[in-house]
């Protein structure tokens, strides 16, 4: 399960590189001014300190409970599978509390853009996923192979434009 | 505790929730927040916010039955 792949190892290191080069360039496209920075207000600030403080802590606790389960034996999954299930849901925690409070989209965001990048990026992990599914390599010999991390993408940004519309829906209902 | 000074003072000058938020430099959620009780502000956007509606700290944010 664990055999060294040189090719597959180099492809996932490059994958991560382009990766980030193509976040910064979104980053610059969605805030005005073309700035790396997202700005936040106090309010923003101090809802995203808690967020974030939530996100950490439910990063410890799976940690915790990956590694117990680990001792009973290897998982179904592959490594890289269960640290991005780890990692995504931490991310799920800390934007769905910043989101809650007001404190997701900085001051200087194209709101427009984001949403359109947000629906972007869940496509193409759909997409990928269900090609996965579909060409039999989401699941080999029983365990969960690394197009599952994909999936999770997608889910975590549904998870995240369902609470974004339940919460724009309330703050409506409030000002009407 | 809501702060209904504050909201009668940003509607006596016309201005939306929106317009006050941009004038100070925070979001129009943060303004609402204040306005709901659901935010204390910091003394510098308390200034701020002084400063846009023509009015002292005393008259926006001082409240006499919250010490009481």
């Amino acid at each position: 399960m664990n055999n060294f792949n040189p090719a597959r190892a180099y492809g996932i290191v490059f994958g991560v590189i382009i990766g980030t080069l193509i976040s910064v360039v979104l980053l610059m496209s969605i805030n005005k001014n073309r700035s790396l920075r997202t700005e936040y207000d106090e309010m923003q600030k101090k809802a995203r300190g808690e967020a974030y403080m939530y996100g950490f802590f439910t990063v410890l606790v799976l940690e915790v409970l990956l590694g117990l389960a680990e001792t009973f034996g290897p998982l179904p999954m592959e490594p890289l599978v269960s640290r991005f299930l780890v990692i995504i849901t931490g991310v799920g925690v800390q934007a769905v509390y910043s989101i809650w409070h007001n404190a997701y989209i900085g001051l200087n965001t194209q709101t427009n853009k984001f949403f359109v990048m947000m629906a972007v990026i869940a496509a193409v992990n759909l997409l990928v996923a269900v090609l996965a599914w579909v060409n039999h390599s989401m699941v080999v010999n029983g365990i969960l192979q690394t197009p599952f991390a994909n999936f999770m993408c997608f889910v975590l940004f549904a998870v995240l434009a369902v609470v974004g519309l339940v919460k724009k829906n309330m703050e409506e209902r409030e000002e009407a | 505790m809501k702060n209904l000074r504050l909201k009668a003072a940003r509607a006596g000058m016309d201005l939306s929730q929106q317009d006050l938020a941009d004038a100070v430099g925070v979001s129009r959620q943060t303004i609402s927040a204040i306005e709901k009780g659901d935010y204390n502000p910091t003394i510098n956007l308390c200034v701020k916010i002084c400063r846009v509606l023509g009015k002292t700290l005393d008259d926006l944010f001082w409240s006499e039955e919250e010490l009481n």
